[in-house]
């Protein structure tokens, strides 16, 4: 690859690590397809095989390597690099006090990015006992910000 | 000549058995004479002994008849003797007996007499010594009374002190424990009320905590982490 591949484009489709697994196989599925017997070009798969938005996405990352797409041994080589530069992306354990629904999840996954301007994965868990707030575990460090923490924290103090 | 020794020879022969059976002839009648002196010899022993037992069994039955007619006599004898001892006998124990009531009577008398005599005696001294005795009960029994009722009142008073001291200790064990376990049942009862408590506006907030805030706090919270590093590589 003449350019290193930017992910930040792919953050509106990963988000959580379970979107990098699905992403990660459907990259594998493409690599065999792109190698099928009459197999189909680059742009044929991202039109055919992909929605719009991750199509469009995936030529964007692909652009910004530098490489041209039309040689399959290229393309198998993004794919895989592709591949690799999302399992490798860091993954941040939450735990939340209500269903992590698609709001929630882009709440954090956004506030993440805002922060950090990095692509990072969410592993989201919920615990309704929390009350509010959550729990937060990354790189080897966890720390509880829920309520039921503050509350716990209070009652030994004698102040509930 | 040969004939001649032989002719002897046959006379000879013939001579010496005629004597041979001579003698053994001789030998039977010998033997059959002498069985025949044994056999009259023995009936004539035989008659000897039947005419002995005869007269045996004759004497006998005299001497028999003799013995009943005696024995007869001594019954009759011996039956007329026992009547007669018998009457003498029943007279002798009349008499007996009837001295012998004779005797009883005149002892039962006399010792009703001094019985009676020494039951009054015994009735006089006894109510004599009655009246002295139920005196001496009386005043014994009210000494005794008395120092049995003192007794009695020490032994209460300071039984009454040690139950009055048991008591004030037992109420002021009482005291204790029931402070102890009213704390400790306040202790549980406020430890359940704040459970309690806690659950339900653990459930209320929960349930009634509207998204937004639920957004603000998780924002709030990661804010929080990042403040203290939990983010840093």
């Amino acid at each position: 690859m003449k350019k290193k591949i930017d992910p930040l484009p792919l953050r509106e489709f990963l988000k959580t690590k379970n979107d990098a697994n699905d992403f990660i196989y459907l990259l594998e599925k493409l690599s065999a397809d792109l190698f099928k017997k009459n197999g189909k070009s680059f742009d044929k798969l991202l039109s055919q095989d992909l929605s719009y938005e991750v199509g469009k996405t995936l030529k964007s990352v692909a652009e910004g390597t530098g490489e041209s797409m039309r040689n399959k041994q290229h393309v198998e080589l993004f794919f895989s690099h592709l591949k690799d530069i999302t399992s490798s992306l860091p993954v941040i354990h939450v735990i939340v006090a209500v269903e992590p629904t698609e709001k929630v999840v882009s709440l954090i996954h956004n506030w993440i990015y805002n922060n950090f301007k990095k692509l990072m994965l969410l592993d989201i868990t919920y615990d309704p006992e929390l009350i509010g707030g959550c729990v937060v575990s990354f790189n080897g460090k966890a720390n509880d910000y829920s309520l039921k923490s503050q509350m716990s924290m209070m009652r030994n103090q004698d102040v509930l | 000549m040969i004939q001649i020794d032989s002719v002897l020879i046959d006379y000879l022969f013939i001579f010496g058995a005629l004597s041979l059976l001579g003698a053994f002839a001789f030998f039977i009648y010998s033997i059959l004479k002498k069985e025949r002196d044994l056999q009259e010899k023995e009936e004539k022993t035989l008659s000897q002994y039947r005419n002995i037992i005869k007269n045996a069994h004759r004497q006998a039955r005299i001497l028999l008849e003799k013995t009943s007619d005696a024995s007869a006599n001594i019954v009759h004898d011996t039956k007329n003797t026992n009547e007669e001892v018998v009457e003498e006998l029943d007279h002798v124990l009349q008499t007996i007996s009837e001295k012998h009531i004779q005797h009883l009577k005149e002892t039962t008398e006399l010792f009703e007499k001094e019985y009676r005599e020494k039951l009054e005696n015994i009735h006089k001294l006894m109510d004599t010594k009655g009246s002295k005795m139920i005196e001496t009960t009386q005043e014994d029994f009210a000494k005794t009374l008395q120092g049995y009722t003192n007794d009695l009142l020490k032994q209460t008073t300071s039984s009454q002190e040690a139950i009055d001291k048991k008591i004030k200790e037992l109420f002021e064990e009482a005291e204790q424990e029931v402070a102890e376990y009213k704390k400790m049942r306040l202790s549980k009862i406020e430890e359940l009320v704040t459970r309690l408590l806690r659950n339900t506006y653990k459930e209320v907030l929960h349930q009634s905590m509207p998204e937004s805030i639920q957004k603000e706090l998780i924002v709030k919270s990661l804010e929080k982490a990042k403040e203290e590093g939990m983010f840093d590589i």
